[in-house]
């Protein structure tokens, strides 16, 4: 799904919603997951021009779990390790909201290219 | 919109592209008891936020309101970015010296902002509209 | 590689100070093996015979058939030729975890596998006075004896670990029966928390306490501790977003049943908690949780 307004991320927020329901997630698997999509998306939206979600439906044995990729071309993040830390300074805003991404998935993985773009895929088992 | 999608089959991978959908955000305020209720539309937008900010700078100067209710109930999902929206919010009104309480707010919401280590010692919750006007009637007694 | 297996292979290093092995004690020990790998089988064969009689019935339930004590003879060969090398070092480290794990796999037990250890350092001791002049036998002795014992320590160590692994699932799988949410008052709420507080259970306390909340219009939430294993940082930061959650909603949280010994060791941890409220026992959770219900509804004044 290509993203390119704020509309398109309330869409897609939306849509990931309705595949993780039809697959059987519990609400607030559901609401984990959107969570973590919707700040994704915004990302994508405040920093680069464009991106590309794509959402799959994994399963693995017994369990059903969604995926989430969220691309784009954009600036790219130049120290990841840095934007995974938790923000703890006073008056600083949050940034990327990785770290807090993170928590809210089960499987999260991160690349990035300073001038390329970023790619994050997150996974939310049911 | 969204029925029009072909969602019932568990595809194994979707890929959809979708035109730019129309965004809609409408402010509603209600009045009661010299209290501003605000629904929050659910999804909230920044351009929902836009215009909420510049309608309650106009109504705070106009009307006497001594606090204001955001109700969040009805939103599903929220990221630190609309956070940080509502926080906008209540700079604004705190700087005009009127208290806001945010109502309603979802598990999921709570939840993620949670996890997102939102910084929120600014913010006052209630657990329904009802109960933030408690609040704020108690705040009008001290 | 299990990360629970590498704890005894991080601290790989301790072994050889703990038990006073030198590096002359390997050299000697890989300069014996050097005489001593062709005649390797006349120590396994022998201790395959003492382990029959020693294991008795267990020995048919580890070595089902022939083909399966042919390979584990063959295991058994392969690892005391390297044992016979001399050389403490993370291949060598490796395989030892990797014989840990084998033997924890096939259930066998701690004490077998060492009389086995020991059953070997008396053949090869009796090689010794064959194979080594008298000089250096004793000394020779002396260092392959250090060795076995600084290995069947690292070994059983492996074992442990694994029994504390097996234990903890076997924990969890019953305090997965999850305790109930009780209303103990008109908008008071609480759950007791019992057992080990993983970010998994952590994350099903949180939702159900949140979703609790939200139905049962709960002004005061108390979570009670007292039933935890263990109260690290960790847990800490549930509790401390549990509650930050329940915030946000307008709930109140007080976390209950904090011992005095947890109550140090967050104090020496250094964790922060901040605003959260805390404790030690119930009735000053519920004496605090009717105090609020008082504030926010003067009706239900008790």
């Amino acid at each position: 799904m290509r993203i390119l307004s704020p509309q398109d991320a309330s869409l897609a927020v939306l849509i990931v919603k309705d595949i993780a329901h039809a697959a059987g997630l519990g609400g607030l698997k559901i609401s984990a997951l959107t969570t973590a999509v919707s700040e994704l998306t915004t990302n994508v939206v405040k920093y680069a021009e464009h991106g590309l979600l794509t959402v799959q439906v994994l399963e693995r044995k017994q369990l059903r779990g969604i995926e989430v990729i969220v691309e784009d071309r954009g600036p790219g993040i130049a120290n990841i390790p840095l934007a995974m830390e938790d923000h703890v300074s006073t008056g600083g805003t949050l940034g990327l909201g990785l770290p807090g991404t993170k928590r809210m998935v089960d499987e999260f993985e991160i690349q990035s290219t300073l001038g390329s773009g970023t790619s994050v895929r997150i996974v939310k088992w049911s | 919109m969204l029925c029009a999608l072909p969602l019932t089959a568990l595809a194994r991978s979707i890929r959809l592209h979708i035109d730019e959908a129309q965004g809609e955000h409408r402010v509603v305020l209600q009045k009661f008891n010299e209290v501003l209720i605000v629904p929050l539309p659910d999804p909230v937008s920044d351009g929902f936020f836009k215009d909420l900010n510049t309608r309650l700078l106009a109504f705070l100067r106009l009307d006497n309101v001594r606090g204001i209710v955001l109700d969040l109930s009805s939103v599903e999902v929220m990221d630190h970015h609309d956070f940080e929206q509502i926080n906008r919010v209540w700079q604004t009104t705190h700087l005009m010296g009127t208290p806001l309480v945010l109502a309603g707010l979802k598990p999921g919401v709570a939840a993620a902002w949670s996890l997102l280590n939102v910084k929120d010692h600014w913010a006052t919750g209630a657990l329904s509209v009802e109960s933030a006007m408690e609040i704020l009637a108690g705040n009008q007694a001290r | 590689m299990d990360f629970h297996l590498l704890r005894p292979f991080m601290h790989h290093n301790e072994f050889p100070a703990l038990f006073e092995l030198q590096d002359t004690d390997l050299e000697r020990i890989a300069q014996f093996g050097h005489v001593m790998a062709p005649h390797i089988d006349e120590v396994i064969e022998p201790l395959y015979d003492f382990l029959k009689i020693a294991l008795g019935q267990d020995f048919n339930l580890n070595f089902p058939d022939e083909k399966a004590l042919k390979r584990a003879k063959s295991l058994s060969r392969h690892a005391w030729l390297e044992f016979l090398n001399g050389r403490w070092d993370d291949d060598y480290i490796k395989s030892r975890v990797r014989i840990g794990e084998v033997h924890a796999q096939l259930q066998i037990e701690p004490r077998h596998y060492m009389a086995a250890m020991d059953k070997v350092s008396d053949l090869l001791a009796a090689f010794v006075n064959r194979l080594v002049e008298p000089a250096k036998a004793t000394a020779t002795q002396e260092s392959l004896r250090r060795l076995a014992r600084m290995e069947s320590a690292f070994v059983v160590d492996i074992y442990a670990s694994r029994t504390t692994d097996i234990i903890t699932k076997q924990s969890r799988a019953l305090t997965d029966m999850s305790t109930p949410i009780t209303a103990l008052w008109d908008g008071i709420l609480m759950l007791p928390v019992v057992g080990i507080v993983d970010s998994r259970r952590a994350q099903d306390i949180m939702q159900r306490m949140l979703e609790q909340i939200s139905e049962k219009r709960a002004t005061v939430f108390i979570l009670d501790i007292s039933g935890v294993a263990v109260v690290d940082t960790a847990v800490a930061n549930h509790l401390i977003r549990m509650t930050k959650a329940a915030r946000l909603m307008g709930s109140y949280t007080i976390v209950s049943g904090l011992s005095p010994s947890v109550a140090q060791t967050i104090v020496e941890l250094g964790i922060e908690v901040g605003e959260m409220r805390t404790t030690g026992n119930l009735q000053d959770a519920l004496r605090i949780a009717f105090d609020r219900i008082g504030k926010e509804h003067p009706i239900a004044h008790r």
